[in-house]
């Protein structure tokens, strides 16, 4: 009986302080107790240790592991700056030219009665007597001999002197071969202008023309060009009593150094 | 072999001095580049070489630049011409003769082109100041291109030693 009943009585012992222990926390801890915060105390650091020593193998690891994309994470940021670079490059020149574009457009616009045929310069005379260059657009394109040849706002640039297929040569107005009849816009006097060694236009007008410094020039009616297209400002005049006529130079609106894009002028048939 | 080079050359030359040599101008002034190759050769291979490449290269020029044709091709085969003479007078492996025959060529070069232009009525200048071109262009250009010339010649030289151009291609 004594032996039979000992794990009987063991259960119920047991049972029993769970009961109690049961009915003691069944309504719920703020403060765990002494035992507990013991073994709380105890475990905290221990754990705190391994769970800090976990954090850090990981993001040891973690920055270990980054590290092997760093290089090619770095490579790609290189390229795309590059790319960036580049793009931007792209974009300030088409920005630019865009500006040129527009003034032309403007001009075009405001002028209805031509025809613009659109053309690159590609070369210049490699001599340093001559200004003539080559752009590439000729006779397929609709380009004849002595056509006008512009940039920006109508600006002259020269004439059309010779038209190949594909290709004309034009000759600038700063040529000395180049003349052109031209006006003084304020007062409607005539003269004729033609190119010299420097990159300055020299008109010959009347000795009695009315004329001075700062006076716009465009081309007259008499001209094989069309007319009212802009030449330039007036720099000097110089009175020569002997030959009856007076000299002026002319400063060209146009920046003969920087050609590029060039509008072929004709009026419309 | 030579001669593809040299044609070659040339071609590519007026190609180079009508667009991005345009850059190397000081004041307007743009040193000739032609002339460096004609005096390069005219030296190293004698007046032969000298008067044809300087015909080629006026030609290819007159051809796509100018309004009379025939100008710059004679000026340029007279001045190799002339300057071909020395080919046998001075020595190859210096820089020196490249120097002074580049001023040379310059002077023969524009003076004769002066003179061809007046009388073809292409003259580059209103009136005949002659003094003021000699001074603005003339001069400056001569020295410009005896200082480029004597570093161009250098690489011609070393061109044309190399054992690729007297294969035979034909």
């Amino acid at each position: 009986m004594k032996i039979r009943n000992k794990l009987l009585i063991s259960v119920v012992i047991i049972s029993i302080l769970l009961i109690v222990l049961i009915s003691l926390t069944s309504q719920g801890r703020t403060r765990p107790g002494f035992a507990e915060g013991l073994l709380g105390r105890l475990i905290t650091p221990v754990q705190r240790v391994f769970y800090t020593s976990g954090e850090f193998f990981k993001n040891t690891f973690k920055s270990l592991y980054d590290l092997r994309d760093l290089k090619s994470e770095n490579e790609k940021l290189t390229d795309e700056v590059e790319q960036l670079k580049e793009q931007n490059r792209q974009l300030i020149q088409m920005a630019l030219e865009n500006n040129r574009l527009r003034s032309l457009l403007e001009f075009k616009n405001t002028n209805t009665q031509f025809d613009y045929i659109g053309a690159n310069v590609t070369g210049r005379d490699p001599g340093n007597w001559y200004d003539v260059y080559t752009i590439n657009k000729g006779s397929n394109d609709g380009v004849a001999v002595n056509d006008a040849v512009i940039v920006g706002y109508g600006y002259l640039v020269g004439k059309v002197i010779e038209v190949g297929t594909d290709y004309s040569k034009l000759m600038a107005i700063i040529d000395e071969r180049s003349s052109i009849s031209i006006i003084v816009n304020r007062t409607r006097d005539m003269g004729i202008v033609s190119g010299n060694s420097d990159s300055d236009v020299i008109a010959i007008m009347e000795l009695e023309a009315d004329i001075v410094k700062g006076d716009d020039i465009i081309t007259s009616e008499y001209s094989t060009l069309p007319k009212g297209l802009y030449i330039g400002k007036v720099k000097s005049v110089e009175k020569q009593e002997r030959k009856l006529q007076k000299t002026v130079v002319i400063e060209p609106a146009v920046d003969f150094k920087r050609l590029e894009e060039v509008f072929v002028v004709k009026p419309k048939e | 072999m030579r001669i593809v080079v040299i044609c070659a050359l040339t071609v590519v030359n007026i190609i180079l001095e009508s667009t991005l040599f345009q850059y190397t101008r000081v004041y307007g002034v743009k040193p000739d580049f032609a002339i460096m190759i004609i005096v390069a050769y005219a030296i190293m291979r004698g007046r032969g070489y000298g008067a044809f490449i300087g015909l080629g290269a006026g030609f290819l020029i007159d051809i796509m630049y100018g309004r009379t044709i025939g100008i710059n091709a004679m000026s340029y085969m007279i001045t190799g011409y002339i300057i071909g003479q020395a080919h046998e007078n001075v020595f190859k492996d210096s820089f020196i003769p490249a120097f002074v025959f580049n001023f040379i060529a310059v002077m023969i070069f524009q003076h004769s082109f002066i003179i061809l232009s007046y009388f073809s009525n292409n003259f580059p200048v209103s009136g005949f100041p002659y003094v003021n071109m000699l001074l603005k262009v003339i001069l400056p250009q001569g020295l410009y291109n005896a200082i480029l010339g004597s570093i161009v010649y250098r690489y011609i030289y070393k061109l044309d030693e190399a054992s690729f151009m007297n294969k035979r291609i034909y």
